[in-house]
């Protein structure tokens, strides 16, 4: 009860005001956008070549699927991941300690809610931009089977890219130093990225593994993305997925305004 | 309404076991130029972060024209104008870009807005530096924008955390035309400073601050009066100085010299 209490109190201080915050970052990027397209563009494309092309040449397929169309959902996923996990930490711990941003936008009626709230669209803003990029050159450039749910992908990446930013939030929130976001990045990003079925079918993993992997997010993503890239749809698991993903986004979202609350308002 | 802009009653705050304010108590006038004087530490910051909701006070009661931070901060906060101590322009924006966002946390449309940066440009004479980027500015022109971007809103109050701090005497002496401008156009203006001359000059009410505690209070004119009495009569009992004649020679006690009298006093005593 307590806790409904608590996000009440939160839900209440969310107003539409939390755009002015997305727009400050979103005008600090237009001075820099042509760099920073061009690296959503440029490094899926090395993934996709080098290891497509390349594993792919021995790898035929899997489960009947060609190797390359097969970890292109799994790059949209991951790339994603990246971008969102990028500005929610290193980006957003800058504008809340050196930059001073949160502090001064503290003392006008925007509330930390809000706050949180727009940084999480801005890092999600940068997701989409990065999974989108991933979807538009594999389509452009390896003409994969063309399934009408692709149509769908830009949705998922949306909410992929709200979960990663609002569990970047989570672990800015507490984060101490720059260097605290190294670990992160190894212990719970690159894990994500190698073992949850981006490059290969989670099956084949030990079943100790395995259980692990079912508690990290991206593994739902990336098998929603893939379902509907290669129309392989099974409604109520792709659902169950979605909600998951869902859950994860609002408890640490949640999670996130708690404790960057605490650290702000002393 | 009430006569008052901010009256503050019982005011505490702890840190852990640091006590940062001890019972503190003050009523600041609708149209006042109200300061706060301390040394470093005093406590000065902490009751200003109280005031604009981003410390939460121990213990006590505040209003704030009519209301309480504690269930209006937004609704208070959109009446106030925060110039903090740190310095903290958005360096990724232009000078222009600075006061257009800023605006857009108060809900200001966008023609408004650009009619306010304009006129504030021109208020503070940074006009020519619209659109350079803040990184590139002068301590002087940061330091007038900040004062620009806390008026975006028209405040009916402004909080200013040692606003000349570091700022060589003519920048100083601009920012003090620029305050006293603003507090004859009606806005309350609190202020807290370290500065003695700069407090004897623009303060008409002040509270001296010790370690978070008031050791002080009253108008300027009655502190410098009466803390100076001693001296004139002294004067002209014994050396046959009037009174006239002790002001001119400047024999009187500046108020720093009150201030660290009273200060030595109280270490004294807790020593």
């Amino acid at each position: 009860m307590k806790i409904l209490k608590a996000i009440n109190e939160i839900n209440s201080n969310i107003s539409l005001r939390f755009y002015a915050v997305f727009y400050r970052n979103f005008r600090v990027w237009l001075r820099f956008y042509k760099p920073s397209i061009i690296g959503d563009i440029i490094e899926p494309l090395l993934f996709l070549a080098a290891l497509g092309l390349g594993i792919g040449k021995f790898i035929h397929n899997i489960n009947g699927t060609p190797y390359l169309l097969y970890i292109i959902p799994g790059i949209i996923s991951s790339s994603s991941m990246y971008a969102a996990s990028f500005e929610g930490t290193f980006g957003s711990y800058t504008r809340m300690t050196t930059k001073g941003i949160f502090d001064a936008i503290l003392v006008t009626p925007v509330s930390i809610e809000e706050i949180v709230a727009g940084e999480v669209l801005w890092s999600a803003a940068k997701a989409f931009m990065s999974g989108l990029a991933v979807l538009l050159i594999s389509l452009i450039f390896f003409r994969p089977y063309i399934s009408v749910f692709i149509l769908l992908i830009p949705i998922v990446i949306i909410l992929n890219g709200l979960l990663f930013a609002s569990l970047s939030l989570f672990i800015t929130s507490f984060a101490p130093s720059y260097d605290f976001f190294s670990y992160y990045f190894t212990v719970a990003i690159s894990t994500m990225f190698l073992f949850s079925g981006v490059f290969y079918p989670v099956s084949a993993l030990p079943a100790i593994i395995r259980y692990i992997v079912y508690i990290m997010p991206l593994y739902y993503t990336v098998q929603i993305t893939r379902a509907l890239f290669l129309g392989h749809l099974d409604l109520l698991p792709l659902l169950m997925n979605l909600l998951i993903i869902i859950l994860f986004s609002l408890i640490f979202f949640y999670l996130s305004v708690y404790f960057i609350k605490k650290r702000m308002i002393s | 309404m009430n006569d008052y802009a901010i009256s503050v009653e019982n005011l505490t705050k702890f840190y852990n076991d640091f006590s940062a304010l001890n019972n503190i108590s003050f009523k600041i006038k609708r149209g006042d130029f109200f300061g706060i004087i301390g040394p470093n530490g005093a406590g000065k910051t902490t009751i200003l972060k109280i005031l604009y909701s981003v410390v939460i006070p121990s213990a006590g009661s505040i209003d704030i024209l009519g209301l309480s931070p504690v269930n209006d901060a937004k609704k208070i906060k959109s009446r106030l104008g925060v110039v903090p101590q740190d310095d903290n322009l958005d360096e990724d924006l232009s000078v222009f870009e600075n006061l257009i966002i800023y605006s857009m946390y108060f809900g200001i449309n966008k023609k408004e807005s650009f009619r306010r940066a304009s006129e504030l440009l021109d208020f503070f004479s940074i006009a020519e530096k619209k659109n350079s980027k803040v990184i590139n500015l002068s301590g002087g022109y940061r330091r007038r924008l900040l004062i620009a971007r806390a008026l975006i809103n028209s405040p009916d109050i402004i909080i200013l955390d040692e606003p000349t701090i570091g700022l060589d005497p003519e920048y100083r002496l601009n920012i003090w035309n620029k305050l006293k401008l603003l507090n004859k156009s009606g806005i309350t203006i609190l202020m807290s400073t370290h500065y003695m001359d700069e407090a004897e000059k623009l303060f008409r009410n002040v509270i001296l601050l010790n370690r978070g505690e008031i050791v002080l209070n009253g108008s300027m004119d009655s502190i410098l009066n009466k803390n100076n009495n001693e001296n004139i009569d002294g004067a002209s009992d014994n050396t046959a100085y009037k009174k006239e004649d002790a002001y001119n020679n400047k024999r009187l006690k500046s108020l720093e010299e009150i201030f660290m009298d009273i200060v030595k006093n109280e270490n004294f005593k807790s020593n």
